[in-house]
């Protein structure tokens, strides 16, 4: 289940570190229980809607999940509990449909469910259900575009009154696509200590994703100067080649968007799944936010270079608190349980003076024995 | 005719034995002295590849309960609080009286244990809480506190040892 990565003198990426990040990146996303709870919300409002005596029911509605629920990169929001979900309901709806109408029609079906209909807020492209301290599930109506075909989707907007581009299958499908060259090697590479639950089937890049979004939220105190969630995924995928370890992922990613910045005019983050469509249009309209990215970027990528020659743990929590807040801590905290825990069980040796402490039974490694440090 | 042997547990290791052993387990912790049956280790430890480099002193008299020590960096004391698990003359406690003797070797016990207790002193110094567990004063009945104590004290040479 575990080997350290130390071992491999061909690694030269600190592996507590990248267990550090690991554990970072999963104790901010839904955990398992969240995760059904949501699954098991959207299986229902996905019956709900299309259920007999449903105004959307002769639209076969379809409903499937989007956006970081999808791609696996759910990150809790700073300062709130719930996490932002979305779901899409496809309506096979052929022809023209007024979007406002749409909107409402699902807005009324979901006024009518016993538990769901005091949970409705009205939002300008969705119907949100709002679960205390739990989630919000962003309910997205959808049609087929029949122009473009394929997974390209129309979705309602109601202040502009009109339909808009999506392809939010398109999307994840080149997400996981990007993300798939590591799945593998990921599996054995690095971790140092039994991983906490629902790490093991995470890709470098998802976890780089959850660092980039939560470095987001710590950095950028102002909503409006902070890069949006779709333009830092489609970032971070774009960017990313393979790289095997969170550290060495992310800092890579950082480098390469850095590179990227034009000298004159702005970065354009386009949807792969949409080339059509500019991800980062409103910095057009935001200068202050596009420089406020731009430094942050360039602050990032040094602090995410500097971090291999960083030496002890209070040094490393300092680092990790500057970039993802008071998670460090509790990271921190969640690996010397681990390395506990190894211990209490006879499996955790020394591997030698300089190697130090890990979980596996390499060669040469001293069992560390069970012993009382007393006062 | 012959004689059975009697059986009188496993053997108590000699110093020689110690330090053959450490020069297999650990060649960076070096041998710098062994005279009147002591022997000094000294070398560097690091508890994980994300940790501080320690200088480490270690001393051993046959039967005595081998001594660690930190020379650099110093440990220093949080804010807060005071280094646990640690003797008055500044070595690591690093297990009960009962948990080792000199039939154990240094080189896969002490080490290892005392790469733990860098590793759970740096952690403490980053979270404000010690997670390496072991017996606090704070949790043990003053009795078994003193007698704990007087155990150490028992151990320990005359000052400047260190």
């Amino acid at each position: 289940m575990t080997a350290l990565p130390s071992i491999d003198s061909r690694i030269s990426i600190p592996s507590y570190l990248n267990d550090l990040l690991i554990r970072i990146a999963v104790s901010l996303q839904l955990t398992p229980t969240q995760y059904l709870d949501a699954a098991r919300h959207y299986e229902a409002v996905g019956k709900w809607l299309a259920a007999p005596g449903s105004a959307l029911a002769r639209f076969r509605p379809m409903i499937f999940p989007q956006g970081s629920l999808r791609i696996g990169t759910t990150v809790r929001p700073l300062g709130r509990d719930e996490y932002d979900l979305d779901l899409v309901c496809e309506l096979a709806l052929l022809g023209f449909h007024d979007p406002v109408w749409v909107l409402d029609l699902v807005e009324q079906r979901l006024r009518e469910h016993a538990i769901y209909g005091p949970m409705v807020e009205r939002m300008n492209r969705c119907v949100r259900l709002n679960f205390a301290k739990q989630f919000h599930l962003d309910i997205l109506p959808a049609r087929p575009d029949l122009a473009l075909g394929g997974l390209h989707l129309l979705v309602p907007d109601r202040r502009l009154e009109e339909w808009k581009a999506s392809n939010p299958k398109g999307y994840a499908a080149w997400f996981d696509q990007q993300s798939a060259y590591r799945r593998m090697a990921m599996a054995k590479a690095i971790e140092p200590l039994p991983q906490p639950e629902g790490a093991e089937e995470k890709t470098p890049l998802q976890l780089a994703a959850q660092l980039f979004k939560r470095w987001r939220d710590v950095r950028y105190a102002d909503p409006d100067l902070a890069p949006i969630s779709i333009v830092l995924t489609t970032l971070a995928a774009d960017h990313y080649l393979g790289e095997a370890h969170p550290l060495e992922a992310f800092t890579a990613i950082v480098g390469r968007i850095e590179a990227a910045i034009p000298a004159t005019g702005r970065l354009i983050v386009c949807n792969p799944a949409h080339p059509a469509e500019d991800l980062s249009e409103r910095w057009d309209a935001r200068p202050a936010a596009y420089r406020a990215f731009v430094s942050g970027i360039r602050d990032l990528h040094a602090k995410l270079t500097s971090a291999p020659s960083l030496e002890g743990l209070p040094r490393l929590r300092e680092f990790l608190e500057d970039l993802f807040g008071d998670v460090a801590t509790r990271a921190l905290r969640d690996q010397g349980q681990a390395i506990e825990g190894a211990r209490t069980r006879g499996g955790l040796t020394l591997l030698g003076t300089a190697r130090g402490l890990s979980t596996t039974a390499a060669s040469g490694a001293t069992l560390v024995r069970h012993n009382t440090f007393y006062d | 005719m012959t004689r059975q042997a009697r059986y009188h547990g496993p053997a108590r290791l000699s110093v020689a034995t110690q330090i053959a052993q450490m020069r297999v387990r650990h060649p960076a912790l070096r041998l710098t002295a062994w005279r009147c049956g002591e022997a000094r280790w000294t070398g560097t430890l690091r508890a994980t590849d994300i940790s501080i480099t320690f200088a480490i002193t270690i001393i051993y008299r046959l039967g005595k309960r081998p001594r660690v020590y930190v020379t650099s960096p110093l440990l220093v004391d949080r804010p807060d609080a005071e280094i646990p698990h640690r003797h008055s003359d500044g070595s690591l406690c690093l297990h009960l009286p009962d948990e080792w003797d000199s039939t154990m070797v240094i080189a896969e016990t002490i080490v290892p244990w005392a790469a733990l207790w860098l590793y759970h002193y740096e952690l403490w110094h980053a979270t404000g809480e010690w997670h390496g567990g072991g017996a606090h004063p704070t949790l043990r009945p003053c009795i078994a506190r003193r007698l704990a104590e007087d155990a150490c004290r028992r151990e320990l040479l005359p000052a400047g040892a260190a």
